[in-house]
Parts: structure tokens; C-alpha cells; sequence
């Protein structure tokens, strides 16, 4: 029995029961997808800058992989009947390439998407300056406050923004020098009566996994933020 | 540390001997849900192929029993050494359970050995002979709470684990989650693995009777696999829901930093599961004589599902971190997502996708069930490259839960146990995303080399005596 269908486009595919092989025709111009790929490529530079809408070459490239990958879904969505080996070794071995190069393709990407740098023994650091030894707190996961804390650009946005720590602390709480009011919220976290207006408390308690002597590290750090 | 394993060191054989031991289990945990559900539905409906599929599964889940046993064996010989403090830890804590977990790995395994044995001979007993596969998947399902006590307490201990006593340490904050979301993952893994084998069965068979049998036991592990799929990203959340009320940094850490590039590519795996299973619906389809017109809906169907996997994987940005910069010559502008287009990284934005994806193969199931209750399906007459499908699914499967059991792992940072044992030895850090997948694509290569000698001797063999 053979069926067939006719497409919108003017395309014919041939459904041929019982396993028989047949090729689809491919003469349709993939219209569609040069659209888009023209969207993505030429349209972004055009866009006024303000408009808020330029996507950088990375982005470029995403969606362009993503495009391709979207067309070779549709193609082998058109086949109708591929062939399979004939022999029980051939149809293993077949079966152990589409394996391996599924498993191969996510290694592959998961080893070409960004990569953070691994810990150096250099970074460790072994300085009298307090301040110093804050920064370098500050940035490690042990007290991982970058996760939700921005200074200069780097960090999380969670939690306010530390670039001008030392200014801004001393106004947060009336009668409160900075230094005071650092060492307590640090301490008490979301518990601390003074919440800032503006972000969920969800600061951890340091008071409870840092020492003291670390507290005091990270409190002159950050009063040398002006 | 006090000592290490040459050449792979002691975090590369612990990772992928505990990761081998996983999927092992559950493997056995996941499939006797499956083979139970076919037994007693084949009982009811007197359909005798749910009796041979739940058979000729449940002979290669025995054998599979031993390879369990040795990678766990061999995952408790990698911790010994190198990590004796953890285990004197944990032994510490969970002294009673550390008993309980062999004695019932023990019964599960005596239950195992009845359930396959006691076919033949409790064929005339139907309902014993059922109720003895209820009770192996009971007991399965203890053994598996059990260790994700452990498992669970490593990320989310209590507040006081010093005075905390053992069910106070058994409850932790996320146990309730792992075991739902371990649970349905179980039996997914299950469903997909039992298509894999009917796809080599399908491939390799001689006899037309022989490939409509395959034919269906693959649709019937493939629907099995998908209708629990789609539970999974649900699970996923009330998991993460937990860890974020637990630790609201560690969630940071995740979603946001060293461990944000993960879910861009945990958003790609999923994407290739669902791709996947709805293109085998969409190829099997073809099967059913008078489905022509449902056809119309296949592009449509995947042009919103792959849209919806695009949008789940925009990234906020190119950086792998919080506190890595952009490389010299490179504005940043060019790496962050664009103002208006920001919502497009928002959690809002990626679980609107994900609903997407699931009702598209929802409605896709619907189509399918539509067609056969209207035309003839011709089991046996499926183009190959469907089964070529349910090869690649569990190939995605696997590699999916060795990448997110590791992203739990890493979300502990540089803590054994968070916030109360500190790993100090020199694997502390959080490995990079190309060296955790390198890591899980090994797992998962040697899991399928296993499992093929396993489906072999099972399989092949068993059908030859």
C-alpha cells in the first residue's frame, strides 16, 4: 500500500509501507529558516543602540546553532525509511555510533560552554593587611558573599551592592557608624532588625560559620569601599 | 587526606563508581515498577505480551543485581581510604541505618531471586505471584529512602546536627524531595531502558511476530518512560524549592553562579529527551493505517517544542561565573542578553517553556491514542529510525542523571557535609562543566558497555537456551 501526501509548499513525500525505502524530494527553498538566520545576523546591528534589543556575536552564534539544529530535526523528520544493517554485529554497531555520538555531542558541548578557572594556590593569601585578607574572604566560597553582593562590576545581584560599602553603611542605621553596622548585619544576616528596602532578607547569619577574627577581615575590606 | 588512588585520584574513582552504582539501582528499582504494572495489567486484560515483556524484563533486572552489588562494593572500597573521615562521619550519624541498608538489600535481593524463579511455578497463582512483586518493589523503595537519607543530609543537614537525633537527621530538609524526584526518575529510566532493549530486539529479529512483539514492548517502554518524563521537571522544582528554602545561597550558587552554565545544559538535555520521545510518536505513527490526517500537526508540534527548548536555554549571559570578567576584546555587551530581551533568562520565561514542551507531548500522546482507536496499527512495520529513537533517549537519560547527580553533589561547594564537615582534601573545588561532563559521559559509556553485555547474556542467550 502506498500513500501519499501533499504538502502546502508543492513537496510530495512518498509513504511506502511495509519498509520499503523512499526519498523525499527537497525542493522546496527553506525560506523560513533564512529568515530567521537574517533576523539574527543582520537585523541586531541595525537596531538603534538604546533599543535594547542588540544581540552580541555569542548570542549570534546561539540561536544560529540552535537554528541548525532545528533544520536537521525537520530533515530527519521528512525521512521516511532509512535503512538498518542486516546483520546482528552490523545492527550493534549501529546502535553503539548513535550511542557514542549522542554521548559525544553533550560532552562536546558541555566542554565548549564557558568554563570557570579552577582555584590557584597563588590565590591563597598570607598578608598582615586585614583589608587584604578580607578581599580575598570576600571572593572565596567559603564566605561566598560575591554570590549575592556586586562590587565593582563582579558578583550577584540578590543582595545591595557593595561598591561604596563604606559610605553607604554609615546611613543605614540612625546613630550607627558603618563599622558597627557592617559587623552586625554580617553577624545577625537576615535576622539583623534593619532590613534593606528593596531585597528579600535572605542573608545567612555569618556570625555562625565565620570566626570572628574573619568578621573583622571582611568589616575592613569593606571600609575601604568609599 | 590520608591516602589516594593512583593514577585517576581519589574524586575521578569515587565519582564514577558511585555514578556506575546509581544508574545500576535505579535500574533494579525502576524497572520491577515497570514489569509489576505489565504483569498484573497483562493478567487483567489477557493480553499475553504484557506477560512476556514483564518476564524477559525482569530475567535481565536479576542479572543486573550482581553489577549493583560490585560497583557498590567498589564505590565503598574508594571511600575507605581517602575519605574515612566522611564515613567515620556518617557512620557517626547513622549508625542504625548503616545496619537496616544490607538487611533489607538482602530481602530485596531474595525477593528479586522469588519473584523471577516463582514464574512458571506460581503461573496458575497469578495474585501471589504479583503481591511478591509489590513486596520487592516495597522493600526496593525502603532501600532507596534509606540511602537518600544519606545522600539528602551531605546537602541539607539540620540546624543542630550535633544533638539531632537519627529521624531528625533521616527528615532533613530535602529528603521528602530526592525521594520524589528519585522516584519518578527511577521508573522513567525504566521505561526507557526496556525500549532499548526492544529496539535491538526489533532490529535483530528474524520473524514478523518477532518485530511486532519488539515493536510494542518499544511503543509500551517509550509511553512508559514519557509519562513519567513529564512528572520529572515538577519533582525538579519541589526539589529545588526545598534546597532554596534550606540555603538560599546555595540556590544562588546554582541558578546563578559557578553552577548557572549547568542548567543551561541540564535545559538542553531535557529538550533532547522530549525531542526525542515525541519524534518516536511522530516516525511511529506512520505504523497506523488511516493517521494521514494528524500528520498535518507534526511540524507544527515540533516547531513549539523546539522553540520552547531554545528559550529554556537562553543563557543571561557567557560567563561561567560571578566573578569572571569578559576576556580581553570583548565588551560585555556582547555576552549579556540585551535589556529587552532579558525576560527570556527569568525563571518565569523558562517554566512557561517547559509547560509548553510537556502539553505539546501531551497533545502529541492524545494524536497518537486518537489514531489508533480510528485505524489499524500494524505492529512490526516501524521505520527503523524510531528505533533508532529509543537508543538515543536512554543514552540522553543516563547521561542527564550522572549531570544533575553531579550538580547535586557540587552544590554541597567545598563541604562533605554543608556547613558542618569541610572537605580539605585537594579535590575541595568545584569542577568546571567541560570536566563534569567528561566525567558523566564516561559513566555513562561504561554503564551502556555493561548493560550490553548484560541485555546479551539476557537477552540473546537466555533466548537461545
Amino acid at each position: 500500500m502506498v500513500t501519499q501526501r501533499e504538502r502546502t509548499s508543492g513537496a510530495h513525500v512518498h509513504t511506502a509501507a511495509g519498509g520499503r525505502a523512499v526519498t523525499p524530494t527537497l525542493k522546496r527553498v527553506p525560506w523560513g529558516v533564512i529568515a530567521l538566520l537574517a533576523v539574527v545576523w543582520a537585523l541586531p546591528p541595525l537596531l538603534p543602540e538604546g533599543f535594547g534589543l542588540r544581540f552580541g556575536r555569542a548570542f549570534q552564534l546561539f540561536f544560529t546553532a540552535a537554528l541548525v539544529f532545528s533544520v536537521a530535526v525537520f530533515w530527519l523528520l521528512d525521512q521516511e525509511h532509512i535503512p538498518q544493517p542486516k546483520s546482528t554485529a552490523g545492527v550493534l554497531g549501529s546502535i553503539a555510533l548513535v550511542y557514542v555520538a549522542t554521548v559525544g555531542f553533550l560532552v562536546a558541548v558541555a566542554v565548549a560552554a564557558p568554563q570557570f578557572a579552577l582555584p590557584r594556590p597563588e590565590d591563597e593569601v598570607a598578608t598582615a593587611d586585614a583589608a587584604k585578607r578580607g578581599e580575598a574572604l570576600f571572593w572565596k566560597p567559603e564566605a561566598a558573599c560575591f554570590q549575592c553582593h556586586t562590587i565593582a562590576g563582579r558578583g550577584g545581584t540578590r543582595g545591595p551592592e557593595l561598591s561604596h560599602a563604606a559610605t553607604v553603611a554609615g546611613s543605614r542605621v540612625p546613630g550607627l557608624a558603618a563599622e558597627q553596622y557592617l559587623r552586625e548585619k554580617m553577624k545577625g544576616g537576615a535576622a539583623y532588625p534593619f532590613k534593606v528596602p528593596g531585597y528579600v532578607p535572605m542573608m545567612p547569619a555569618f556570625g555562625q560559620s565565620l570566626a570572628p577574627d574573619q568578621i573583622d577581615d571582611l568589616v575592613a575590606y569593606l571600609l575601604t569601599l568609599k | 587526606m590520608p591516602i589516594d588512588i593512583p593514577i585517576v585520584g581519589a574524586r575521578s574513582a569515587v565519582w564514577i563508581t558511585g555514578q556506575l552504582h546509581l544508574f545500576f539501582a535505579a535500574f533494579i528499582l525502576g524497572a520491577p515498577i515497570f514489569v509489576v504494572i505489565c504483569e498484573w495489567w497483562g493478567h487483567r486484560s489477557r493480553d499475553e505480551r504484557y506477560e512476556r515483556l514483564a518476564h524477559e524484563t525482569m530475567k535481565v533486572v536479576l542479572l543486573a543485581y550482581g553489577f549493583t552489588a560490585i560497583s557498590g562494593a567498589a564505590f565503598g572500597f574508594a571511600l575507605m581510604g581517602p575519605y574515612s573521615d566522611v564515613m567515620v562521619h556518617l557512620f557517626e550519624k547513622f549508625g542504625p541505618l548503616f545496619g537496616l541498608y544490607p538487611l533489607f538489600f538482602l530481602i530485596e535481593t531474595v525477593l528479586a531471586y522469588l519473584y523471577c524463579y516463582t514464574w512458571g511455578p506460581l503461573a496458575r497463582r497469578k495474585g501471589l505471584h504479583i503481591l511478591i512483586g509489590v513486596a520487592l518493589n516495597v522493600v526496593g523503595t525502603v532501600v532507596m529512602l534509606l540511602m537518600n537519607a544519606v545522600g539528602a543530609y551531605m546537602l541539607t543537614p539540620p540546624a543542630s546536627p550535633e544533638s539531632a537525633g537519627i529521624w531528625e537527621l533521616v527528615n532533613n530538609a530535602t529528603w521528602s524531595g530526592l525521594n520524589l524526584h528519585r522516584f519518578v526518575a527511577n521508573v522513567t529510566l525504566g521505561g526507557f531502558m526496556v525500549a532499548l532493549f526492544a529496539a535491538f530486539m526489533f532490529l535483530t529479529a528474524k520473524t514478523h511476530d518477532d518485530r511486532a512483539f519488539y515493536d510494542w514492548m518499544g511503543f509500551t517502554g517509550n509511553f512508559i518512560g514519557v509519562a513519567t518524563l513529564m512528572a520529572l521537571p515538577l519533582a525538579g522544582y519541589v526539589y529545588s524549592k526545598e534546597i532554596f528554602l534550606y540555603d538560599a545561597t546555595i540556590a544562588t550558587f546554582m541558578m546563578a553562579d559557578k553552577l548557572s552554565w549547568f542548567f543551561v545544559v541540564q535545559g538542553l538535555l531535557v529538550s533532547l529527551l522530549f525531542l526525542g520521545a515525541n519524534y518516536y510518536m511522530w516516525v511511529s505513527i506512520r505504523r497506523v493505517t488511516g493517521a494521514e490526517p494528524y500528520r498535518a500537526y507534526q511540524r507544527p508540534t515540533f516547531t513549539v517544542i523546539l522553540a520552547a527548548s531554545v528559550v529554556w536555554m537562553v543563557p543571561q549571559n557567557f560567563l561561567p561565573d560571578l566573578v569572571t570578567t569578559a576576556p580581553a576584546g570583548v565588551a560585555a555587551q556582547d555576552i549579556v542578553i540585551p535589556e529587552r530581551a532579558a525576560f527570556l533568562g527569568l525563571m518565569m520565561a523558562k517554566a512557561l517553556a517547559v509547560t509548553a514542551i510537556i502539553l505539546l507531548t501531551f497533545l502529541t500522546y492524545m494524536c497518537y491514542r486518537r489514531a489508533i482507536a480510528r485505524g489499524t496499527m500494524r505492529w512490526g512495520e516501524i521505520a527503523p529510525q524510531a528505533q533508532y529513537a529509543l537508543v538515543f533517549v536512554p543514552a540522553v537519560a543516563v547521561y542527564t542523571m550522572g549531570f544533575m547527580g553531579a550538580i547535586r553533589e557540587l552544590a554541597r561547594q567545598d563541604w562533605h557535609v554543608y556547613n558542618v564537615l569541610r572537605d580539605t582534601t585537594p579535590y575541595w573545588y568545584t569542577t568546571p562543566l567541560g570536566h563534569t561532563g567528561v566525567m558523566a559521559g564516561i559513566a555513562t559509556l561504561v554503564f551502556f558497555t555493561v548493560m550490553a553485555f548484560i541485555f546479551w547474556i539476557g537477552f540473546k542467550l537466555g533466548q537461545a537456551a
